[in-house]
């Protein structure tokens, strides 16, 4: 019996133990981790890494390897969200073609992430971003097309693309990208084809190399499209900011309005802009307007009002997933109600907080809480309320 | 027109441009504007109306993400007597623009308030101070929305009589950047 209850002890300790390990939040790091390994690369510790010393991009042994499938989204979302360009062909007409070069650019997403210096941008620029501590360098295929020369042979031309991701601010600083083809070596269709496109996976290894050197030190090489070579690539700053369109349902209560407490019921719609900061973090700026009423649904009636708001502030995303957490609002608002004969101050301040989930497609549920403070010269109608919404929102890029 | 004259030539500048001079006029109205007049800490009365906005700025960057400018903002609407009644609001602000962000310019201003009725001779003056954003929607054209707070120190109104006056305001427009 005492066996049974020391094992029954230790189960349940071991259970609490666990339970409180669940329940820290995961740190950057620990989400970072999720998609490195063996399918994506951390840096080496070095504070500084010369890229060109890198080995080429081949049997998973270096630094460089290949991001699953299963691991691609969290990786985008912990990278800013950088998706991934189109594939164009010559030969739209040629399925199988189509087939490989979609392969080719969703699995051959090669990235690395590495502290260091990289020769080919702008050194000012770098140290800038170094100072910050925390960036991603992202190489992946970008673009893979087919040829076709006046002989009616094929040749493929691709190109790597290099960006400089800033994770605190979760947005990408600057691109470089690298293009190549062998116009020399065209062959018929079924070269390539061949072996579930081995050739054509082996064209991309062979220039995986040559495009580190570009990046690392801007060296041109045989086969390169552009031979210009860019001592500096153009900083190219990307928006992934989010817009939110919602429409909400509320309930507003003020307890010490004059001899009874007073509720007011209100439907609004507005529009939200909303800016990554971190992979965590966001700013949010909003606006509404809505339309009350104190007796019941809002008619739209002699018996409703109407009101605009402003809002700021800021979003939190625990699992660095944009599509569900919680935000923190300051909210300005101004509303008819002194000329509807509600006794509170046409203008207001309030405080919300909040949390949303997905529901299913763009649209999510939002349900919040709001102090309100009004504000105005006829101090009696300066009062508090208390507010309950729920929203329905449709978000996209 | 003053402005003008200080921009010298004018032209059609898009509202991505952040360097130079900013020079903009805009108009539209107000969803919602509501005043009121107090006495002895109550309200006496006021109007809530539907009027014409209209916004012209001018400024300078003094930095690609910073402006600063002084504002003229004029509320205006009739009466059934045919009175006009414009709400100005000249004031000196400054522009932030979230070039990471939509290309949305957030705006604040505060500066001197004036209410006039032409038509009935009567005038107040006060202070006030505005928060917004201009947002560019194409070319030289931007959308912009507004909130506006004027307080008169006396009350020019036709019908009520009062020790104070104001006026809030939430403004919708499009605004033409000319430089």
């Amino acid at each position: 019996m005492k066996h049974i209850i020391r094992v029954s002890l230790i189960a349940a300790v071991a259970t609490i133990l666990s339970g409180c390990a669940l329940l820290q939040p995961k740190t950057n790091n620990d989400r970072l981790a999720d998609v490195s390994g063996a399918d994506f690369v951390l840096s080496t510790p070095d504070e500084n890494v010369d890229l060109s010393t890198l080995p080429a991009i081949s049997d998973g042994s270096g630094l460089m390897r290949q991001i699953q499938a299963k691991n691609s989204r969290l990786a985008y979302q912990s990278n800013g969200n950088r998706q991934p360009a189109n594939i164009t062909l010559t030969n739209p007409s040629n399925a199988i073609v189509t087939a490989l070069s979609r392969y080719y650019v969703k699995e051959h997403q090669l990235r690395f992430i590495a502290r260091g210096t990289i020769r080919n941008l702008d050194p000012a620029f770098i140290n800038r971003a170094l100072k910050k501590g925390d960036y991603v360098l992202d190489i992946r295929l970008t673009s893979l097309e087919m040829k076709v020369n006046a002989d009616n042979q094929f040749y493929p031309q691709a190109s790597y693309q290099l960006t400089v991701v800033d994770r605190e601010r979760a947005r990408n600083l600057i691109s470089d990208t690298c293009s190549f083809a062998q116009p020399g070596n065209a062959r018929p269709l079924s070269y390539f084809t061949a072996k579930n496109g081995a050739n054509l996976s082996a064209f991309l290894q062979r220039f995986a190399s040559p495009c580190l050197q570009y990046f690392a030190k801007g060296t041109a090489f045989a086969g390169q499209l552009d031979t210009t070579i860019k001592s500096a690539a153009t900083p190219s700053k990307v928006d992934n900011s989010l817009t939110r369109i919602s429409i909400d349902n509320a309930v507003r209560y003020y307890s010490d309005y004059q001899y009874d407490a007073i509720w007011l019921n209100s439907a609004s719609a507005g529009i939200s802009r909303v800016k990554p900061l971190t992979p965590t973090l966001a700013f949010e700026f909003s606006s509404a307007a809505t339309v009350y009423d104190v007796n019941q649904y809002p008619t739209f009636g002699e018996t409703s009002f109407y009101g605009g708001e402003l809002s700021a502030g800021v979003n939190y995303f625990p699992q660095g997933d944009i599509n569900r957490g919680y935000y923190l609002l300051l909210k300005g608002q101004t509303a008819q109600t002194r000329q509807n004969a509600v006794q509170l101050s046409t203008n207001a301040l309030g405080v919300s907080a909040g949390a949303f989930r997905p529901l299913f497609w763009k649209l999510h549920v939002a349900a919040d809480y709001t102090f309100w403070q009004h504000l105005g010269p006829t101090t009696d109608t300066n009062l508090q309320g208390h507010e309950a919404s729920v929203s329905l929102r449709y978000q996209y890029r | 027109m003053a402005a003008l004259c200080i921009a010298g030539t004018v032209q059609a500048t898009p509202w991505t441009d952040t360097t130079g001079p900013l020079l903009s006029t805009g108009i539209g109205f107000s969803p919602i504007y509501i005043e009121e007049i107090t006495l002895d800490n109550s309200l006496v009365g006021g109007a809530t109306v539907l009027p014409i906005h209209v916004r012209t700025r001018y400024g300078t960057h003094i930095r690609p993400d910073l402006v600063l400018m002084v504002t003229a903002d004029v509320t205006g609407y009739t009466d059934a007597e045919r009175n006009i009644y414009a709400s100005t609001l000249l004031g000196v602000g400054a522009e932030v623009i979230l070039d990471d962000f939509f290309n949305t310019r957030i705006n604040i201003t505060a500066g001197y308030a004036d209410k006039r009725i032409f038509g009935a001779g009567l005038s107040a003056s006060g202070w006030g101070f505005g928060i917004g954003f201009t947002q560019p929607i194409m070319a030289s054209f931007a959308f912009d929305a507004g909130y506006l707070f004027r307080n008169y120190s006396q009350v020019a109104s036709t019908m009520l009589t009062g020790e104070a006056e104001h006026s809030s305001a939430i403004s919708l427009g499009l605004s033409y950047r000319w430089q």
